[in-house]
């Protein structure tokens, strides 16, 4: 599997990739980072929140709203 | 070992011993008409229990849990039909043949509008989650393929089905409606299975995937009964019935995916 050095977006990568798969985990992280200004590589703690609020609401439709917070929750509880 | 599994093995094992069954027809007839009947009773059955498990898996009321309510309802309106089929054809001893359309009917009829609500519930709750959808060509090669199969249809099934003086208007109507609930309902299935291929094998797009697979299925059943059953050459033991148990376990085995996998998120 493909790594970030940035350690924030490894972990978040290594969260989602089993549930949407390689590609589409790598294009989220990019999109969600972009609309943050930053990349992939500068994801820092204060970014974790408006990610991870991001991730839940796509992961909605295919998990529910229990389990897609159950992500976001373990996304912003990266350390 | 999951249910999942489980029920994946079960449909091996059932869809063999089905089509052994329906090619060398032990028994006679009165057997066959039993198996023919008994058969979708017990599929439809297994896919109801299993999606009432799924959507049980999801604790709020949000587009996820109606999607698969609304599935799950139309299922069940699809275990009605063919229970009420099969009693009406062996209890009642009534030739279903000639008893066209029945009560069953009705209830098959009814099924589809929840089951094209749930499917485009899920597109549209897939639409507003911010994930891609792919490419458009795509869409306009579903959009372009589903118009040349209704032409196809309109010109084998349903010009044929109407200009037939033999059937009366009720026949004719609920003749020419399966196809076409059909096909507006397979649309948002093949739709839904194009978005799964662009998560690859991830966990997520196994029960989109399998749903669509089952839809396929009765599809596939749906307009070859139609035509057959418009040439009146349709009966108990056709190969085609393979094709629906199979659809219905397939959207129960859908059901059970999509509740290991909210099931193993939350444990998580």
């Amino acid at each position: 599997m493909s790594s970030y050095t940035n350690i924030y977006a490894q972990k978040i990568y290594e969260i989602l990739v089993p549930l949407i798969g390689d590609m589409m985990t790598k294009g989220t992280l990019k999109s969600q980072a972009a609309k943050l200004g930053i990349n992939e590589e500068s994801i820092a703690p204060v970014h974790l929140p408006a990610l991870a609020e991001e991730l839940r609401r796509g992961l909605v439709a295919f998990l529910g709203s229990d389990a897609a917070k159950a992500v976001a929750s373990k996304i912003m509880s990266i350390r | 070992m999951k249910k999942s599994k489980l029920l994946l093995i079960f449909i091996a094992v059932l869809t063999v011993l089905n089509v052994v069954y329906y090619l060398g027809q032990w028994g006679g007839p009165s057997v066959l008409q039993y198996v023919s009947d008994t058969l979708p009773v017990l599929t439809s059955f297994i896919a109801v229990v299993c999606l009432y498990h799924t959507f049980k898996a999801f604790k709020e009321i949000d587009f996820a849990r109606v999607s698969w309510v609304l599935i799950f309802i139309g299922i069940f309106f699809d275990f009605l039909a063919e229970t009420t089929y099969a009693i009406l054809e062996i209890g009642f001893k009534i030739d279903m043949n000639e008893y066209f359309p029945s009560l069953a009917d009705i209830f098959w009829c009814t099924a589809y509008i929840p089951l094209f609500a749930g499917l485009f519930m899920m597109f549209f709750g897939y639409k507003r989650s911010g994930f891609p959808l792919g490419k458009m060509k795509v869409y306009a090669i579903i959009a372009a393929s589903s118009f040349v199969v209704f032409v196809a249809m309109a010109y084998f099934l349903l010009i044929p089905i109407l200009s037939d003086n033999e059937s009366d208007d009720i026949t004719k109507l609920f003749y020419m409606y399966y196809p076409i609930a059909d096909l507006l309902t397979v649309i948002p299935a093949i739709i839904l299975f194009y978005i799964t291929t662009l998560f690859g094998r991830a966990a997520i797009s196994l029960p989109m995937r399998m749903l669509s697979i089952g839809f396929v299925c009765f599809t596939m059943a749906d307009m070859l009964y139609a035509y057959l059953g418009w040439l009146d050459i349709y009966g108990n033991g056709n190969l085609i019935d393979v094709l629906w148990h199979v659809g219905y376990l397939v959207i129960g085995l859908a059901g059970l995916y999509q509740k290991e996998l909210v099931e193993s998120v939350n444990a998580q």
